[in-house]
């Protein structure tokens, strides 16, 4: 994904501390017209990175530039372009839904009530209603319906499925497949649902403890990545081919290798040798990726 | 700028209906201690700025609002404009029912503080004035650099050791050192209206009325760019 063209949000050498946390040297690009899946248990530096890329926060080095500038020098003119949606929506709770949308609206010039009517009245978000009274389902879906309304280029949402309805959250990748859909726009979602990009991500950014795993097209995993599971006897063979990842157990091993041809002629008769799925990827992929090295 | 503004007015909006009676409650101190309606108005006044920085602060709507299309420096003087226009209302407030009890019951608080009270002269209008708008200017900076909670403790900590220095600086030196009898003058030295109107009364001697006021005005407008400049400088550097 790297040197894609047309970036519309691209990190480069990124480094943030927070306290006992650290983003460390985190590369990667956003292309026009896909969907990125940011992928990473709690505290792995997803939030950290959504705020750099709205300019709530400033990186310590590297550059953060979204449609080729600095949001934190062009940030006013960037964010009307971004639509976004915090981890926890914070809305002013005791004012109904549509006030908090009356104030939102005046800050984008692109703002499209006729839309925005319309996608609370299909997400089932009621107008007249006090935020406060909402749902956590409901006022992810309300933010969301805010983020869509102003036809955004570029969509980051922070967890936007988290206390989402299977119903609704299908609904919403669904959603999210369409807004990318004329190739005009741009979306990169955090989750720690493996099953959310599976579904519609192009492709994928994979951090841990702020260090960036993996970043690439999510058909790369699927066509070349293979999961070695194997008895303990294999460990070291194993480890010393340099795997993604590899957990031992008293009962056996697995590994995640990035070449399913080279697994298959070196592990195919002593072991199973599988394709990789985002979830083998999610859980065994602890080491940077060698590309981003 | 204006949709930050527009924003404020609208999160106020379903409490605007305790302006009136809010300070009609104040009013009526008016018959105990005339400073104390100064006062209390003054911080109903500023009480509409606390309030919207209260509701970002408890709703955590910070970081919403600087998600928007806005830049720190809007959202900074958006702010300013608030917060004055605040304190504009509360003077109006102050003065309006200021002379509504003294149509009522001049006569008996002349009498019994042997003078017209503050909000009876433009000296009062000007004090709510300068001390709403001091308050404002000095405590912005200290808000947007350390945020709500935290800001308003380290500005009553600064702001007391400041006021306390410059009170006793003002009694040794100043016009208010002559002025120190003035009937309604409290054990903490002279109600802001007489202090404001002594000092003005100094530099008008010195250079003529108009000249005073104008270096007034001009002294007041370089503190608050300076507050202004401070608070984007502080603010900017804040991470949301």
């Amino acid at each position: 994904m790297n040197g894609a063209l047309d970036p519309f949000l691209d990190f480069a050498a990124v480094s943030k501390h927070y306290g006992t946390f650290t983003l460390k040297d985190v590369s990667f690009s956003v292309p026009r017209g896909y969907i990125v899946g940011l992928v990473g248990p709690n505290g792995a530096g997803k939030t950290t990175l959504m705020r750099l890329a709205l300019g709530l926060a400033a990186s310590d080095s590297g550059a953060v530039r979204v449609f080729g500038r600095d949001p934190r020098e062009a940030g006013a003119e960037v964010r009307g372009r971004i639509g976004f949606v915090h981890e926890v929506p914070a809305f002013y709770g005791y004012l109904s839904v549509e006030r908090v949308a009356a104030i939102v609206a005046p800050f984008y010039p692109t703002w499209d009530q006729t839309l925005f009517r319309r996608l609370i009245a299909e997400f089932g978000v009621p107008p007249r209603t006090r935020v406060s009274s909402l749902s956590r389902g409901t006022r992810m879906k309300f933010a969301l319906a805010l983020a869509l309304s102003h036809h955004a280029e570029l969509l980051l949402l922070d967890e936007p499925t988290s206390g989402l309805d299977p119903v609704f959250r299908d609904d919403l990748l669904g959603r999210l497949s369409a807004v990318i859909g004329d190739g005009r726009a741009s979306v990169i979602f955090s989750t720690q649902i493996v099953g959310d990009l599976e579904r519609i991500a192009d492709f994928i950014v994979l951090i841990r403890d702020g260090r960036l795993l993996f970043s690439g097209p999510k058909d790369d995993i699927r066509d070349r990545w293979a999961v070695v599971r194997a008895g303990p006897d294999l460990a070291a063979e194993l480890s010393a081919g340099s795997p993604r990842g590899m957990v031992t157990t008293r009962q056996g091993v697995e590994a995640l290798l990035e070449d399913i041809d080279d697994a298959r002629r070196r592990f195919g008769n002593r072991a199973l040798v599988e394709r990789a799925t985002l979830e083998d990827v999610f859980l065994l992929c602890r080491q940077p990726s060698r590309r981003e090295q | 700028m204006r949709h930050l503004i527009a924003r404020d007015l609208r999160l106020l909006a379903p409490f605007a209906w305790l302006i009136a009676p809010g300070h009609l409650l104040w009013c009526v101190q008016a018959f105990l201690v005339p400073e104390l309606y100064f006062w209390m108005s003054l911080a109903a006044a500023l009480g509409w700025t606390v309030a919207m920085l209260m509701i970002d602060w408890q709703l955590e709507t910070d970081r919403m609002t600087a998600s928007l299309p806005v830049t720190r420096a809007d959202i900074v003087k958006a702010r300013y404009v608030s917060a004055l226009g605040g304190v504009a209302i509360g003077a109006a407030f102050y003065v309006a029912y200021g002379h509504a009890v003294m149509a009522v019951a001049g006569e008996r608080l002349i009498e019994r503080w042997s003078a017209s009270p503050a909000w009876a002269s433009g000296g009062g209008v000007c004090a709510f004035a300068i001390v709403g708008y001091a308050l404002v200017i000095g405590f912005l900076p200290f808000y947007f650099c350390f945020g709500f909670p935290l800001g308003a403790s380290w500005f009553a900590v600064s702001a007391t050791v400041l006021v306390s220095a410059a009170a006793g600086l003002a009694r040794l030196v100043g016009p208010a050192a002559r002025l120190a009898d003035t009937p309604g003058a409290t054990a903490a030295g002279l109600p802001p209206s007489e202090a404001v109107r002594a000092w003005l009364a100094v530099l008008a001697a010195a250079w003529g009325l108009g000249p005073a006021l104008l270096a007034v005005l001009a002294g007041a407008a370089a503190l608050g760019a300076l507050s202004v400049r401070l608070s984007t400088g502080f603010y900017r550097r804040r991470e949301l």
